[in-house]
């Protein structure tokens, strides 16, 4: 008898796994389901986030998946309210931020509640100068491609920029990335440049 | 949809995904397969690493996607917040001028500088252009009274009706200001187009004290 309360009460949990690891591998039925408890939850705002209530919603869906991937939901509720719950956060916040960005230009948006600890802040440390190593050993023409993205250019205007093609520029950028995680992996094994 | 020439598009575009420089079309298709496919998502975050290579004070834990940013570079505000801003700017121009008329009755103020000159036809007052020194908004709006014509202080025209004003242009250069021998306190201010265009001072003895303006608004006194 106890065996099988358990077992009813384990059945939404179960039943919540299994959506999150079939929403994870790509399951177009779930992702489906659960865009629709994301419409449910913002539609309201639809009016007021206007062209930006799309973009919104693929945020949401992206971040949501980001945050389950990393085991952030706790299953202390239905993944359903913990949808819900999420999306509505994230489309206040959009709000909010869309009120403040019409007065100001606001770069960086990160917002820090504590100051960092000891060791978060020697692993910052760490991380920069692995950081200054790697873009130090990379090729010139990598480190100028990645300080205009830094700056926000966008690849057309990076194109205008140095005269090579849109395309070019994209493969370039994307060799450059591939070349600095190689360097920061060997340089993270301990292994010689 | 998932093919391996979809796949090469996404993780082609991540970079400019990531900095909000995509246009809103690619934008939306990148973020749409992005939710279809693991292995892009997967490349997102290598993405996001390599960028926090470039952008150390960035953690890759921290760095959403950036904003989407008009094409133009240029935050332009929305209808609503422009209608707030006017709304705003009309009632801070009421607020400041009720102010600026309680303060300036609460001071008793008099025209420091008699800037007068007695016309030699008819010996009679008439204006004499003065300067006011803009200054930036800080303190109780002040006109400096430097009279730019001969002075003559005590004499003549004293007891005239004649309503003595205070004016000035609105102008982004110096507005020029005449001002009355008068007493007593200024009795109105005058507006034009949401800009002080005239103070009007009651006859002798009065003193101006010091009043800036800048582009026609009231910005610092004392």
């Amino acid at each position: 008898m106890a065996d099988a309360l358990d077992a009813t009460l384990d059945d939404p949990r179960h039943e919540d796994a299994q959506l999150i690891e079939r929403l994870l591998a790509g399951d177009h039925t779930v992702i489906l389901r659960v865009r629709g408890w994301i419409g449910a939850a913002i539609g309201r705002y639809r009016g007021r986030l206007g062209a930006d209530f799309e973009d919104l919603e693929q945020e949401v869906v992206l971040d949501l998946m980001e945050a389950l991937a990393a085991a952030r939901f706790r299953r202390e509720s239905r993944l359903e309210t913990y949808v819900h719950s999420y999306a509505r956060f994230k489309c206040i916040d959009r709000l909010r931020a869309l009120g403040r960005r019409d007065m100001v230009e606001i770069e960086d948006e990160a917002l820090v509640h504590d100051a960092p600890s000891p060791l978060e802040e020697l692993t910052r440390q760490e991380n920069e100068q692995l950081a200054q190593r790697v873009v130090a050993a990379l090729p010139r023409q990598c480190q100028e491609l990645w300080a205009m993205i830094a700056d926000g250019m966008s690849y057309r205007e990076m194109s205008d920029a140095t005269g090579l093609s849109e395309g070019a520029i994209r493969v370039r950028v994307h060799r450059c990335r591939q070349r600095a995680l190689a360097l920061r992996d060997k340089l993270r094994a301990g292994e010689p440049l | 949809m998932r093919t391996d020439r979809a796949c090469h598009r996404t993780v082609l575009a991540l970079p400019w995904l990531l900095n909000g420089s995509l246009e809103a079309t690619e934008r939306r298709e990148v973020r749409e397969h992005l939710i279809a496919c693991p292995a892009c998502r997967a490349e997102l975050v290598r993405t996001r690493e390599a960028r926090a290579l470039f952008q150390p004070a960035a953690s890759p834990a921290v760095v959403a996607e950036a904003p989407p940013t008009p094409v133009t570079g240029i935050s332009r505000p929305s209808q609503s917040t422009l209608r707030r801003l006017s709304w705003a700017a009309m009632i801070g121009a009421v607020l400041g001028s009720s102010w600026a008329i309680w303060w300036i009755h609460s001071q008793g103020l008099k025209p420091e500088v008699q800037a007068y000159h007695r016309s030699p036809a008819h010996g009679a007052a008439v204006p004499v252009p003065v300067r006011i020194a803009a200054a930036p908004m800080a303190a109780p709006a002040a006109v400096s009274a430097e009279p730019a014509g001969p002075v003559s202080h005590g004499a003549a025209t004293a007891g005239s009706s004649a309503k003595p004003a205070l004016a000035h242009r609105s102008a982004a250069s110096e507005p020029a200001i005449r001002s009355h021998q008068g007493a007593g306190r200024i009795s109105s201010i005058g507006f034009e187009s949401g800009s002080l265009a005239s103070l009007t001072v009651p006859a002798a003895a009065s003193r101006i004290s010091r009043f800036d303006f800048e582009g026609g608004q009231l910005s610092g006194g004392r």
